[in-house]
């Protein structure tokens, strides 16, 4: 724990164990979902299966990473993720993108994805807003976050035929152009 | 509200119309019951202040396109009928144990009378009934 870290966010006004308990469900969130991004991808299959493939795989690795940009930020502050898996993954901020009923339904596929991502924007969203001009470090992660979950909806939006994203998928897989440089294990 | 609503529940002053702005939300505690108010574009309602989901407060939810959504894992609801509106368009309906957690919010009924919440509260519990 980082005894002046936490002083400081606290003495800006909001509440430490609060936070904790978002920033560890928003983790929770990013490990559960690199599990069922994992299932949802091997079932992408047939012709826009393989292209879907690649973009799950882009937004796979980068939840990874997204977790593992927040764990230190969780026990600077004196938090700590649950000793069972099942508890933490029971606290997941964003419910679990299952597998629907019918992995060659595309329309399906996607809606599990892109509602996923919606759910993450709102996650970090409302921890930016929580934190914005009181705790610098965990806004700016949170925001970085935040871009690449903003990136991921708008690849599966524009994969449902809801109009343009504008991007263009990452040059290496999961490459997180704005969450890398908080990442403190190699990507 | 019809004559055997009026029996089922008593009605009681929950807060004034202006404690509970657009798109907010207020906790309040009458005898037994801990419920949560809400004020979508002037449509004031009531629920039971747990989600149906893991029985969290719904205290720091949001409000928005008519809709509820849970602080804790961001499940939403109908502000008007009480049902789950996400996950349920995503669970796949072959799975018995997810549906499981797709209960809806638990409404109580309300007036707005002269700048007045009342909410209606159970005449009678299950327990009482025969």
């Amino acid at each position: 724990m980082g005894k002046v870290a936490r002083q400081v966010v606290e003495q800006a006004g909001i509440n430490v164990n609060e936070l904790i308990g978002k920033l560890v469900r928003a983790a929770s969130a990013e490990f559960t979902t690199y599990y069922y991004y994992t299932v949802l991808r091997v079932n992408s299959i047939g012709f826009e299966g393989e292209g879907l493939k690649e973009i799950i795989e882009d937004a796979r690795i980068e939840d990874r990473n997204h977790f593992e940009a927040l764990l230190p930020r969780i026990y600077e502050l004196g938090g700590a993720l649950p000793r069972d898996i099942k508890d933490f993954a029971k606290e997941a901020a964003c419910p679990d993108a299952y597998l629907p009923a019918n992995p060659q339904d595309m329309k399906q596929m996607l809606s599990v994805l892109v509602e996923a991502e919606r759910c993450a924007i709102r996650v970090y969203t409302e921890i930016c807003n929580l934190t914005t001009g009181k705790d610098h470090r965990t806004y700016e992660l949170a925001l970085a976050i935040l871009h690449e979950e903003v990136e991921h909806e708008a690849w599966f939006s524009e994969y449902l035929g809801e109009g343009p994203s504008g991007h263009f998928r990452r040059g290496a897989p999961g490459a997180s152009p704005y969450t890398g440089r908080f990442m403190t294990v190699p990507k | 509200m019809d004559s055997q609503t009026e029996r089922r529940f008593r009605f009681v002053k929950a807060a004034r119309t202006e404690e509970v702005p657009q798109g907010t939300f207020k906790a309040v505690r009458l005898e037994e019951f801990d419920l949560i108010l809400t004020n979508w574009e002037g449509s004031f309602y009531c629920f039971r202040n747990r989600c149906p989901h893991q029985h969290n407060s719904l205290e720091g939810a949001k409000v928005w396109d008519g809709m509820l959504e849970c602080p804790w894992h961001h499940f939403r609801y109908n502000l008007r009928t009480g049902e789950n509106l996400y996950p349920r368009n995503v669970y796949p309906q072959d799975e018995p144990r997810l549906q499981e957690q797709l209960h809806p919010l638990d409404p109580y009924p309300l007036r707005v009378i002269r700048g007045e919440i009342l909410v209606g509260l159970p005449t009678s519990y299950p327990s009482d009934s025969p």
